[in-house]
């Protein structure tokens, strides 16, 4: 009824010979021949390479046949169904695909409900063939929608025992596991004659509606990483200018202490004449630059002087003012 | 003989109807109960006998009514059910059943339809049953499998004897909180995502900190080194003189330390000045 027979239309030559006998040109037993032989020729059917072909007779299941050219009694006798059985047959769940292989979303059958409280999207796809093709034509109504019905809800069992961070991320193998054999045992106790080859788990994520959130999370996992990266970076810089002042503070150090036991040296030789040499010629340095003013102190109240006006033009003018 | 082709015409139909009214066949996936005038005489291929095939009867006093012997789906659609916990879920589940006694399948529901009809009856009471004393989280993850095997037990005693059908399987398609509940379920999804988002924001700013002043406290370590291998050295060079370091240091520092143009009082007796005013000191 809702399978696909292949029944094909020969039924029709039984019920006629006896009205069409009245004809002039050709002889009754020709037509009577003819009609038999046409009857019996809808036996013949082929089957391919995957395909098994299951006859009945009566309505009775009599035999099996495999690839190759065969025949069966025609039909009021017997009946056959050919199905193939090794071809990869699909379902999709949680999904729609379009004609250009784009898909659309079916919410209804693709979100579902966590062990965490949670909801996840789940959009998969389960890859089957038939392991007994008897079984698969008498024993389950609507086969296919079984499959996919058995599917889904084996899916929502699973995910509904398990976390959604895990889900969503390295449990997804263990899910398709899981789905698959759970799926094979309910499919096995129903005698459905299906085995279940493949559960393809294509999306596992969070529901559009929090996606931005959950995407923020990974977002701030790479801000705090770039933190992280810029400290590392700033420690190289700090720690090593560290080391240029520890160094150049030391070298200074040495150098100018090998100076002094430099000039001390020379000291030893002179004292006298070497510490006034050193004498005069800072003075002579720090007078020529500064703003001298020599001033007798001797009669014993401060006079006041006007600075300003006896101070000389500071650092440019210094030279002129000088020589 | 002409004269006769017209009765033995419908002789002929007659003998053919009468034919075709007795004889009847179960198909492998059919089931059969006969009656005459109304009354049960016989069940053919029922799921505990395999006997399809070609069947007669007494014709017009007999009739024959099939049905289905597969595994047949019923959809329980969106039922709303209360958990023991009193929330509220949205359950579809799937009932996989046979009609296992058509005499009494016939009996109490006469078409596939009406029995299809009084199973989900049966199928939501006992789910009522089942789910009401289980919590939400039981019929969510916990129990749910044996939530089913529940349902099925009770159905298989319950409506399997009043209506002559076998329950295979129930499975809960998918049970799942109202839409109201639902949008608050998101609410509080997205808000646990934006906490862990802030606590990894929060780390990433801390572990930089740390880095920074581990840095940084190495680099105050190495420029105290820096400072004491001076002070060191200076030291070591100083202490063969004091005096005289003192006085070179001074030197130095007036050197260094007077900016040009700064005004310098100088007493005309000072060192500087002492052979200003006299050839000789």
């Amino acid at each position: 009824m809702r399978e696909r027979f292949n029944m094909n239309g020969g039924g029709n030559g039984g019920g006629g010979p006896g009205r069409t006998g009245g004809g002039r040109g050709i002889p009754f037993p020709i037509i009577a021949g003819v009609l038999f032989v046409g009857w019996l020729m809808t036996g013949i059917y082929t089957v391919d390479e995957g395909e098994q072909a299951v006859i009945t007779r009566f309505g009775s299941y009599n035999r099996s046949t495999g690839p190759g050219i065969h025949m069966n009694l025609p039909v009021p006798f017997e009946a056959r169904q050919v199905i193939n059985v090794t071809g990869q047959r699909t379902e999709t769940i949680g999904f729609e695909e379009g004609a250009n292989r784009e898909i659309r979303d079916v919410p209804d059958e693709s979100l579902m409900i966590t062990g965490d409280r949670n909801i996840v999207q789940i959009q998969f796809r389960i890859y089957y063939n038939i392991k007994n093709a008897v079984a698969f034509a008498y024993n389950v109504r609507q086969p296919d929608l079984t499959v996919s019905q058995v599917a889904e809800s084996a899916m929502r069992e699973v995910i509904g025992r398990r976390q959604l961070e895990p889900i969503i991320t390295t449990e997804r193998a263990a899910v398709e596991l899981s789905v698959e054999q759970l799926m094979q045992t309910t499919l096995d106790e129903y005698e459905s004659g299906v085995q279940v080859l493949q559960v393809e788990l294509l999306n596992a994520a969070a529901p559009p509606v929090v996606i931005d959130a959950f995407n923020d999370v990974v977002i701030a996992g790479q801000e705090a990483s770039t933190l992280v990266n810029n400290a590392e970076r700033d420690t190289a810089r700090i720690l090593n200018e560290a080391q240029a002042y520890r160094e150049q503070v030391v070298r200074q150090a040495t150098g100018e202490g090998q100076r002094f036991i430099a000039v001390h040296a020379e000291y030893r030789q002179a004292p006298q004449v070497t510490r006034d040499r050193l004498y005069l010629e800072t003075m002579e340095r720090v007078y020529q630059r500064g703003n001298l003013i020599i001033l007798d102190q001797r009669g014993g109240a401060v006079p006041y002087l006007p600075l300003e006006g006896m101070v000389r033009r500071p650092a440019t003018a210094q030279p002129e003012g000088n020589r | 003989m002409p004269r006769f082709m017209p009765f033995i015409a419908i002789v002929g139909f007659a003998v053919l109807i009468v034919l075709m009214n007795s004889m009847f066949i179960v198909r492998q996936d059919q089931q059969a109960i006969v009656l005459r005038f109304g009354e049960f005489t016989r069940v053919l291929n029922p799921p505990s006998r395999a006997e399809s095939g070609l069947y007669f009867k007494l014709p017009f006093v007999e009739n024959v009514i099939k049905y289905d012997r597969r595994n047949l789906g019923l959809t329980i659609e969106g039922e709303a059910f209360v958990a023991s916990d009193q929330e509220r879920l949205i359950v579809d589940a799937i009932v996989r059943w046979q009609i296992a006694d058509p005499r009494r399948f016939y009996q109490s529901a006469i078409s596939e339809e009406g029995g299809a009809s009084r199973l989900n009856a049966f199928t939501e009471a006992a789910m009522r049953r089942a789910l009401g004393s289980a919590t939400s989280n039981d019929i969510i993850s916990g129990r749910r499998a044996e939530l089913m095997q529940q349902v099925e037990a009770d159905l298989n005693a319950s409506a399997a004897t009043e209506l002559g059908v076998r329950v295979i399987d129930v499975r809960i398609r998918q049970a799942d909180l109202p839409n109201e509940t639902r949008d608050g379920v998101y609410a509080r999804m997205r808000s646990e995502r934006q906490q862990v988002a802030g606590r990894i924001r929060a780390e990433g700013e801390r572990d930089a900190a740390i880095i920074r002043a581990t840095a940084n406290q190495e680099a105050e370590r190495l420029r105290g080194e820096g400072d004491g291998e001076r002070a060191r050295i200076f030291a070591q060079a100083y202490n063969r003189d004091p005096e005289f370091a003192a006085f070179y240091r001074s030197m130095r520092a007036y050197d260094t330390a007077l900016e040009a143009g700064t005004p310098i009082v100088v007493p005309p007796d000072s060192d500087f000045f002492r052979y200003m005013q006299r050839r000789r000191g």
